[in-house]
């Protein structure tokens, strides 16, 4: 070995180098040098360029199912540039400065309005609320529409547009926040959760999925499988249940949205699962 | 990196932006391949990849008032996916659950469906051999070898220098030839 000889310490010191091209020349040909005699070196600079060729021709993959449902679910009707709209309005700062101050004044000019009104009829009128006609009744204009009621606008419960009573929970908005709707109040109807709207379709496609498959699969895979999907319903069952009895939690909702993610990863992946040879 | 794509979609990414969502439909029919694979092998799961080409294509319904067209809308759309997994990494990486460990998803197969078995050279054991690299060097080694991009651009996407971008890729690729001589 002469002095220009390079160890394989060396050459793997100036390894990364030499593969982003980065050496002068007569480096590049002192480690070319050495791996043209070098078992070890050779190997590795073949190894490497061909793990990098091998690398570039993988094949494009595609979706085990379509995503543009899930997409078209999530996206807005409209996008509008600011630019596109700044144009179209032609407002100056200015007169959005003045309209967003008239619209203040005359918020707060209602808001007083009505507030004081309502405190006045509260005082001055002793009738029970269920007696009273719609919200007409407050100016005495009107009579009562025959066979309905409406309730007082109390802590407990406002009066919608159309009068009806609106429950509390519902107008702080939490059961929105949960994500549940109740599709009718005091009836034995179903919860539904954004979660059920979110995950119902995927879940039932791939039951499907799953139930086609359930012969080409191997059997003790199939257990495995159902053990967990009963787990993962008495877990669906629960949640349910808590969140029925309190629809307006946000944790209970989540849960029940986590306990359904998982139910949809596990049928996703079985729907994936070669089949048995 | 090269763009892809039918080399003028530039009248659907137009509508698309102004609210067409038939526009971007077609935009994601052609498009949704490419960034479908970049998701899927970058985190190293389909059923992961499937979710964050979701996010990627809803964020770019929701950017796309912003493209100007300096680059291709494939190019664009790329960059989209790679700081949506880039970003899922981070918050993964806070809350410790999903997988990007050095072990792929449990109980999921390799990104690239099993053919037989497996031998030094097949593209399955390349792919099994990429699952199973540190999520860094994963990344890095799956943008610039497979993907294309050069270590300046990685660079800027990953918020690294170009330096430790060709460090990272020389010990992905070390990290692959020790899984698949072994």
């Amino acid at each position: 070995m002469n002095e220009d000889n390079m160890t394989c310490a060396e050459a793997d010191g100036i390894l990364l180098e030499y593969f982003e091209g980065a050496l002068d020349g007569p480096s590049r040909q002192r480690f070319e040098q050495h791996a043209s005699s070098c078992a070890r070196c050779s190997g590795l600079i073949r190894d490497v360029n061909d793990i990098t060729a091998q690398a570039a021709a993988l094949p494009v993959m595609a979706p085990s199912r379509d995503l543009w449902q899930g997409i078209e679910a999530r996206i807005q009707p409209a996008v509008v540039s600011i630019g596109a709209a700044r144009s179209a309005g032609g407002l100056s700062r200015g007169w959005i400065a003045a309209a967003a101050s008239v619209l203040i004044v005359a918020t707060a000019s209602v808001t007083y309005f009505a507030t004081s009104r309502s405190i006045a009829a509260r005082v001055a009128d002793s009738r029970p609320a269920v007696s009273r006609s719609a919200p007409e009744a407050g100016v005495g204009t009107a009579a009562a529409e025959p066979g309905v009621a409406y309730a007082e606008p109390d802590e407990n419960n406002l009066v919608d547009e159309t009068g009806a009573a609106v429950p509390a929970a519902a107008r702080s908005g939490a059961g929105a926040r949960a994500g549940t709707t109740t599709l009718a109040s005091g009836s034995a109807q179903p919860l539904v959760t954004a979660a059920d709207m979110e995950y119902g379709d995927e879940i039932q496609r791939l039951q499907a999925v799953l139930a086609s498959r359930r012969q080409q699969l191997d059997p003790t895979t199939v257990q495995v499988v159902e053990d967990n999907l009963k787990l993962i319903e008495t877990a669906v069952a629960q949640a349910r249940a808590a969140l029925k009895g309190d629809p307006a939690s946000g944790f209970l909702a989540d849960k029940l949205s986590n306990v359904l993610e998982k139910k949809v990863e596990l049928l996703r992946t079985v729907a994936l699962l070669p089949s048995r040879s | 990196m090269e763009s892809y794509g039918p080399a003028d979609d530039s009248a659907d990414v137009t509508l698309a932006a102004s609210g067409d969502r038939r526009a971007f439909e077609r935009l994601y029919r052609t498009h949704l391949n490419r960034v479908f694979t970049l998701c899927t092998r970058m985190c190293g799961s389909r059923v992961r990849g499937e979710e964050l080409t979701q996010d990627v294509f809803v964020r770019a319904w929701e950017k796309l008032p912003q493209f100007r067209g300096e680059s291709a809308f494939s190019t664009w759309i790329h960059r989209v996916a790679v700081n949506i997994v880039l970003t899922d990494r981070k918050n993964e990486g806070r809350n410790r659950k999903r997988m990007l460990q050095d072990e792929p998803e449990s109980g999921e197969a390799p990104v690239e469906r099993a053919g037989t078995t497996p031998r030094y050279g097949d593209r399955m054991d390349i792919s099994a051999a990429m699952s199973k690299l540190p999520p860094g060097a994963k990344q890095i080694f799956v943008l610039h070898d497979v993907e294309g991009y050069k270590h300046e651009e990685i660079a800027q996407m990953c918020g690294i220098t170009a330096g430790g971008s060709k460090a990272q890729l020389h010990r992905a690729r070390l990290l692959m030839r020790e899984a698949l001589t072994r």
